[in-house]
Order: structure tokens, then C-alpha cells, then sequence
């Protein structure tokens, strides 16, 4: 952060001292922009939380423009990297689970960092989901603030007119937590869209149809050009008010702990391929589709036609455990078209027969085109 | 019967000592197959339903499972009562393990 900004901060973020049941928190505004450093810094900040060497502390920054994909996706299957290699856009994992995101100057991060128990028990909360809802409400407000309003989307998202302007995720180690959120101010969405390749399935019930009609930038919401310290300062100002924290002056350094073992998860971690490059474990072929139960994708491995190796996965679960041995059981080994049959005989429930009948129907059809190749 | 651990990639001291603990279980009971998971690397086993069905928007490191139940966070640093949960769910049967 240049001196200026950073003198501009400093004199426009509140802090409210001396008040009794407030939790105290150090505020970090660092200059990290590099992904990869980023996370070294985010993981280094978290163990350092848990260990008792760091305090709870709320960290802003912002990036170069950047992709990041959640803890458990593969890249080939939600990042265009074609896109992100010709336009030298660096792809990193994060340590925390959700969708893949697209970063840049126009937009800004926080993560909340906390001993879990004490700042569960400062808000009178049990359950570190509440966090979702009492973190949206601050975004919720912080909008207010600039007279528009916003609504809470799924779990963790926050919209405006339905269309995403926040997105949150969480981690928590050992005795520590995070909670992050991205607010997008005045991001590029045309490189946005262009990087991120979301399932099809993920907007099936939806009014849109791609990424660029589901998000939106703050500014334009607006219909006027804000500028990305202008939205943070308020975010700190209502965190602070609804969360009841009493943050510290802010500061861009980290402690020596931290930017140690920020080097070393750096070097190790972050910037490797091993953690930014897995490959997928081979199946030959996932499908995947919607029920109202949620989203079932079958991963089968067939040998000569025959159904060598089954998984099914996804948000979808059988009622009952036993169901789901029994069918994987009777369909290994069996070909597609005798596989269909038992479904259809099976004592499921007709939402699951369809669902199957229909991923397996997929599977059969590629395999028939593959044959004819 | 399955037992499961994700753990920080490095480790923390608390995930070595769960994992002690785990390797532990499975010296002393050869029915026992324990698969470790490292947060954000490559994993190839599948996982139980179990476990997937609790990893969700949060993760929660370290996470310990006994036949597909996750164990309360809160008991990570007592023997007994995980050994207890471990008897009870092996005791149910292998009909009934999640595998």
C-alpha cells in the first residue's frame, strides 16, 4: 500500500476503544498481491492463530489478477487453462473448499482469523456456520451503507438483484479458524468469465446461464465508480459494530513468526505444482446430473463393455446405506444395457431409477461413439 | 473396518499425534485399515460416504473418522473414549462398515 492510501487508512477507519465485551482484534492491511504468497501468508496466520502465538486478526488485501480454485476441484474441470496460459493469469489452490474464483485489483479479500472458542463465545454461538449468516449480515450492511440491498445467496454467498457480489468460505485447524470472504468492487468480469468454467449443472435451476450473468461488480450496481479502500473501510467499520471487535490501528507487517513459517509454506506449498497440479484419480468416465435431492455423478470404469469399477458421489445420498452396497454390488460386472434392467427392477426410489437410468444411458451412449471411432 | 484422517498438509503437532494414535489402533486390531488424507493433495482412495458427506463448505483439519463417523474435535486428545467408539462400531459388524 502506498504511503498516501495508507495515511487515507489510517484516518478514516474507526476504532473503538475502551468498550467492555468487545473482542480484540489486530487489523492487517499487507501488500501481499502475489497469490501464492498470499495463502503462505493466510495458512502462516492461521497455525500461528492456533498455536497462541498470533492474535485473532482481520487481514484485507487485495491481488494481481489471479485464479483460484477451491481445495478439492481439479483444474481441468473448472479453470479454462488454454485462457489463463495465453493470458499468464497463475492459478493457485486454496487451503479452504468452495468453486474456483477469479481475483484481481478490482476486487478485495478479508479472513477473519480467531481462536474458535472464545469468538464462538463472544457471539453467544455454537455452531461456526452461524458465521455464514453474521458475515453476510456485515456485507449485507456494508451495502446498505451505500444505499443499495443486498440478500443472502445459498449458504455463503451474498447477491444484489440476484446476482453474486460476495462469496465466503471457511477453515478451521486444530484450535483455529478463518473465515474468508471476497467482495467483487469493480472486477474484471469479462476476464472473469473467460477464466472460470463452472459445471453446467451449478446453474441448471437457475435465471442465468453463464458466469458473467451471475455476478455482478459493486460499482455497477452503483452506476457509479468507488474506489476499493471506500468499501473496506466500511466493511471494518460495521464488522466491528455487529461483531462487536475492537480492532488495533491497522498495520501492514506481520509478525516474525508468521513471516517465517509464511516462507516456508511458500516454498513448499503454495508455489509448487504438486499442491497447485493434481491430477484427478483416473475413472473412465464421471457423469453427473441434478435431482431435487441434489447433484449424483456416477464414475464408472468399464473393461470390454463391462462395468469394471462404480463410485457415485455428490451432494445426493441414498436413504439407506444398504441400497447403495447392494446396487454397486449387483452392477460390477455387468454390462450397461443388464445394469439399466436391474435399475429399472430395483426397489429404489423412482427419483434414484431416473437419475441412474439417465447417467448410465450417458455412459453408454459415449461408449457406443467411441466404438464407432 | 475403515478409519480415516485428514490432516494439514504439513501436519501440525496435533495431526502427528492423531495420527500416532490412529496407527495405534490399527497395530493392535488387523481388521483395521487406516487411510490418511493430506488437505489439497492428490488423494486416489475413495473415500467413505461417511466422510463425504461431511466435508462440505467448511473444513475442519484435523478431522478424524471411525467407520465413516466423523469424532468430535473435542475428544481428538482422548484415548479411551475414541477407543470406545472404535469397539462400538466394530462391534456392529462388517455388514455394516462403511466402506
Amino acid at each position: 500500500m502506498s504511503s498516501k492510501i495508507w495515511k487515507v487508512a489510517r484516518r478514516r477507519i474507526v476504532i473503538i476503544t475502551n468498550q467492555n465485551n468487545f473482542f480484540q482484534a489486530r487489523l492487517l492491511i499487507d501488500d501481499f498481491r502475489d497469490p501464492y504468497k498470499h495463502f503462505a501468508v493466510e495458512e502462516g496466520i492461521l497455525r500461528q492463530v492456533a498455536d497462541g502465538v498470533s492474535p485473532a486478526t482481520l487481514r484485507i488485501r487485495r491481488f494481481y489478477p489471479s485464479v483460484w480454485i477451491g481445495v478439492n476441484q481439479y483444474l481441468e474441470e473448472d479453470v479454462d487453462l488454454a485462457y489463463c496460459q495465453r493470458e499468464q493469469i497463475p492459478i493457485v489452490r486454496r487451503p479452504n473448499p468452495g468453486g474456483a474464483v477469479y481475483q484481481d485489483e478490482g476486487s478485495f479479500c478479508y479472513s477473519f482469523f480467531f481462536r474458535t472458542k472464545s469468538f464462538l463465545q463472544h457471539l453467544g454461538i455454537k455452531d461456526t456456520k452461524k458465521l455464514y449468516s453474521l458475515f453476510g449480515r456485515v456485507i449485507i450492511e456494508t451495502i446498505g451503507t451505500f444505499g443499495l440491498k443486498a440478500d443472502y445467496s445459498g449458504v455463503n454467498d451474498v447477491t444484489i438483484n440476484n446476482r453474486k457480489v460476495y462469496g465466503s468460505a471457511q477453515l478451521e485447524l486444530n484450535d483455529a479458524f478463518v473465515h474468508s470472504g471476497t467482495f467483487l468492487v469493480k472486477t474484471n468480469i469479462d476476464r472473469l468469465a473467460n477464466t472460470l468454467r463452472p459445471s453446467k449443472l451449478k446453474f441448471i435451476d437457475k435465471e442465468f446461464t453463464n458466469v458473467k450473468d451471475r455476478v455482478i461488480n459493486f460499482s455497477d450496481a452503483l452506476q457509479r465508480d468507488i474506489s476499493i479502500e471506500d468499501v473496506y473501510h466500511v466493511l471494518i467499520q460495521k464488522m466491528a459494530e455487529i461483531l462487536r471487535i475492537n480492532f488495533s490501528p491497522p498495520t501492514k507487517e506481520l509478525l516474525l513468526e508468521e513471516e517465517k513459517l509464511m516462507e516456508i509454506l511458500y516454498k513448499t506449498k503454495y508455489a509448487t505444482a504438486e499442491w497447485n497440479y493434481r491430477e484427478k484419480p483416473k475413472l473412465e468416465k464421471t457423469v453427473s446430473m441434478k435431482t431435487k435431492s441434489g447433484i449424483i455423478t456416477l464414475s464408472v470404469t468399464l473393461d470390454s463393455a463391462i462395468i469394471k469399477e462404480m463410485v457415485l458421489s455428490g451432494d445426493f445420498l441414498f436413504a439407506k446405506k444398504k441400497e447403495q452396497d447392494e446396487l454397486i454390488e449387483q452392477l460390477i460386472g455387468q454390462t450397461i444395457t443388464t445394469a439399466l434392467k436391474k435399475i429399472s427392477v430395483s426397489s429404489l426410489s423412482e427419483e434414484v431409477k431416473r437419475a441412474l437410468t439417465i447417467l448410465f444411458t450417458e455412459v453408454k451412449g459415449d461408449e457406443c461413439c467411441q466404438g464407432k471411432k | 473396518m475403515r478409519l480415516e484422517l485428514l490432516l494439514a498438509a504439513p501436519p501440525t503437532r496435533r495431526c502427528k499425534a492423531l495420527e500416532e494414535m490412529f496407527k495405534q489402533f490399527v497395530s493392535e486390531n488387523p481388521k483395521l485399515k487406516l487411510d490418511i488424507y493430506y488437505a489439497g493433495t492428490a488423494c486416489s482412495i475413495p473415500t467413505t460416504r461417511g466422510f463425504k458427506k461431511t466435508i462440505n463448505k467448511t473444513i475442519k483439519i484435523p478431522m478424524a473418522f471411525i467407520n465413516g463417523k466423523p469424532i468430535p474435535k473435542e475428544l481428538h486428545n482422548d484415548i479411551e473414549k475414541i477407543r470406545a467408539i472404535l469397539s462400538e462400531e466394530f462391534s456392529k459388524g462388517e455388514s455394516n462398515w462403511d466402506d
